[in-house]
């Protein structure tokens, strides 16, 4: 290597890049692509953490969000007068752990985003690259499946879902999936028909590339910006949407708690007891911002037009 | 063997246009009506007319880019007309392209290297390390730093994107490079630089060049031979320096005579093209020119002229150098033109 380096120039880590298997490869780049950005670092760091204390945490306390205890309900959270260290967060209208119950209610909040989000995505992302790409009877066919989906009313196919399979976080998560996957097909399959004209993928085709390299190489990476917008936006709709389900029993079912169940249970007593809506409130929005700061800084950072010149 | 590297015949490209309400008949656009030419090896062909003409279309036409409509393309003695996909793609290999945006012909998220490298990791099996050698080689002989590679295409000014626009294009040693306005977006002194490179590669490494502009300049700088194109129709053919020193048909005059020059006194009347070119949706009957030409016969409006060979190659499309019409006699056009 050291006689190539003085000829041409040829550095070691030119090569070292064509040669690391792409899981290490993708990672570095992931890290890079966060410190580029201060805001998709932020986010990061604070979903990082939401995770970390939702799936982690309560395993290490021994608590599942469930134990009841009856003779010491509504307690106010530790800085309010009556609060206590044993419950920082309160108590509810049972006496469980409001703190408990917002870490394991996470659980199902975060993976429920996160599932429906990969399933969606993916779906949306093949379906409208074919679309867009092709064009002719594939994507009419595709559209009007699409279409299809979007007429029915999603709370029809809701009650129909949870009335055929039961309620459950699997089925929570089909639901979601199938209701906003054409959300993604359709931005996508506009993005890549904007991108399908541009002359560098005449150039490819020039050159005598495959379709589907075309499609790996120059049409996703082009249209990838806007679709993860769109995909942080969705989980923090998901999020929402998994709350209004529960809200509604056709959730996950009791007791396993969610930030949902807690808004819809804290309602009754929200003049009495402020701390059992608002608290998981802010987890959600916490959450959601994290999510849409990551995206967001994700975006400008994958951008190369965006990138700082020089090192 | 055959000598001749590309030669088409008859090529049509007609664009359909939207049907109108109640109307039966299909209308179309013919961007490339019926074009013949032929090309050598390391021969640079240049193919010259207005905005609108038809140039672009036939370039992609007969690197079927886009599908032609009629007529035969024989590339290196294969008729590659009605070649299946997959055969068309090995043959690419051979032919190349240069787009005119140097800012639109380069996927923003690629780098440099990535991008030159692209022809050899669709057309080749070699591994990495060859062909980052490739690549540092054919940087260095367009005349960019082999260090730059792992920068992005948005770096560069427009002719050192030019330069990577050739490299990518001259990286499989192509036998044919078309030039798709390639110095059109540059400035004229960095217009220099690339004409004068691609007229030195090609004195390197051979291939043939069809050169498709409305910048007559370049052209006359870099072209052998020369077709002038008016309404998807090729109208004057022949050596660059025949064409330019005497053109014959009344359309390149009217082209030829548009380029200001630097004179304060012109040696000679010039007789400026007047008027739009029509709308190629309905072309103006018998020869297209004819609503523009200051020499227009009365047959000009209802019958097509056909080609005259005049000899060394020269081909004209017009009555006036018909040989029913005086043969190869000076026409009246001089006349004409002087009274006009």
């Amino acid at each position: 290597m050291s006689q190539n380096q003085s000829a041409a120039g040829i550095r070691d880590d030119d090569l070292a890049m064509t040669r690391t298997a792409w899981p290490a490869r993708a990672w570095s780049a992931l890290c890079s692509l966060l410190l580029q950005s201060p805001s998709a670092f932020i986010g990061a760091i604070i979903l990082a953490l939401i995770i970390f204390s939702c799936f982690v945490v309560p395993t290490l306390l021994g608590q599942d969000g469930e134990a009841t205890n009856l003779l010491n309900t509504f307690v106010p959270p530790v800085w309010q007068e009556g609060g206590s260290w044993s419950v920082p967060l309160g108590t509810d209208n049972l006496g469980r752990d409001v703190l408990g119950r917002i870490l394991v209610g996470g659980r199902v909040s975060i993976t429920v985003a996160l599932c429906a989000v990969a399933i969606a995505l993916t779906v949306g992302l093949v379906l409208g690259t074919l679309s867009g790409f092709y064009g002719g009877w594939v994507d009419s066919i595709i559209m009007r499946v699409g279409d299809l989906f979007l007429a029915y009313p999603f709370m029809l196919l809701t009650i129909s879902v949870i009335a055929l399979l039961g309620p459950s976080l699997t089925n929570l998560i089909i639901i979601l999936a199938l209701a906003d996957w054409v959300t993604y097909a359709r931005t996508v399959r506009g993005s890549v028909i904007a991108v399908r004209n541009k002359d560098y993928i005449r150039s490819a085709e020039a050159i005598g590339a495959r379709n589907r390299t075309i499609i790996r190489r120059h049409v996703v990476p082009n249209i990838l910006a806007p679709i993860l917008v769109l995909a942080t936006v969705r989980a923090a709709n998901y999020i929402i949407w998994e709350s209004g389900l529960s809200f509604l029993g056709m959730g996950v079912p009791p007791p396993t708690p969610t930030w949902g169940i807690m808004l819809a249970e804290g309602r009754n007593y929200i003049l009495n007891a402020w701390w059992l809506v608002t608290l998981p409130g802010l987890a959600i929005m916490f959450t959601i911002l994290s999510v849409n700061l990551l995206g967001d800084g994700l975006r400008d950072a994958m951008d190369p037009r965006l990138k700082r010149v020089g090192k | 063997m055959h000598t001749k590297l590309l030669e088409v015949t008859n090529l049509v490209r007609r664009f359909e246009l939207p049907k109108r309400l109640f109307s039966k008949q299909q209308r179309y656009i013919h961007a490339v009506d019926g074009v013949s030419f032929s090309l050598g090896r390391a021969e640079t062909l240049g193919i010259v007319g207005e905005s609108g003409c038809g140039k672009t279309t036939l370039s992609r036409a007969m690197l079927r880019l886009v599908e032609p409509d009629a007529g035969k393309i024989v590339f290196r003695g294969r008729d590659i007309t009605h070649l299946s996909k997959e055969e068309l793609r090995a043959e690419r290999r051979h032919m190349q392209i240069v787009f005119q945006d140097p800012f639109g012909s380069f996927n923003p998220r690629m780098t440099v290297r990535q991008l030159i490298d692209e022809p050899l990791s669709v057309h080749t099996s070699d591994d990495a390390a060859t062909r980052l050698e490739k690549v540092r080689d054919v940087m260095a002989s367009v005349g960019l730093d082999p260090r730059l590679s792992e920068r992005h295409p948005h770096e560069f000014s427009g002719g050192q994107r030019q330069r990577i626009g050739i490299a990518r294009a001259l990286i499989l040693r192509p036998d044919l490079i078309i030039g798709d306005e390639p110095v059109s977006a540059l400035d004229v002194s960095i217009r220099a630089q690339i004409l004068n490179l691609m007229k030195q590669l090609q004195a390197e490494f051979g291939a043939s060049y069809v050169m498709v502009s409305h910048d007559l300049g370049a052209i006359r700088f870099i072209c052998h031979r020369v077709a002038v194109m008016y309404l998807g129709r090729v109208v004057e053919e022949g050596l660059t320096e025949d064409v330019f020193r005497e053109p014959l048909h009344p359309y390149t005059k009217g082209l030829i005579d548009a380029v200001p020059l630097p004179r304060l006194r012109p040696e000679r009347t010039r007789q400026l093209l007047v008027g739009e070119m029509p709308s190629p949706i309905n072309p103006p009957t018998g020869c297209h020119f004819h609503p523009r030409c200051p020499v227009a016969l009365k047959q000009c409006r209802t019958v097509a002229p056909g080609f005259t060979d005049l000899g060394g190659g020269r081909r004209v499309t017009c009555h006036l150098y018909a040989p029913t019409n005086g043969g190869h006699e000076p026409p009246p056009a001089e006349a004409g033109a002087k009274s006009s």
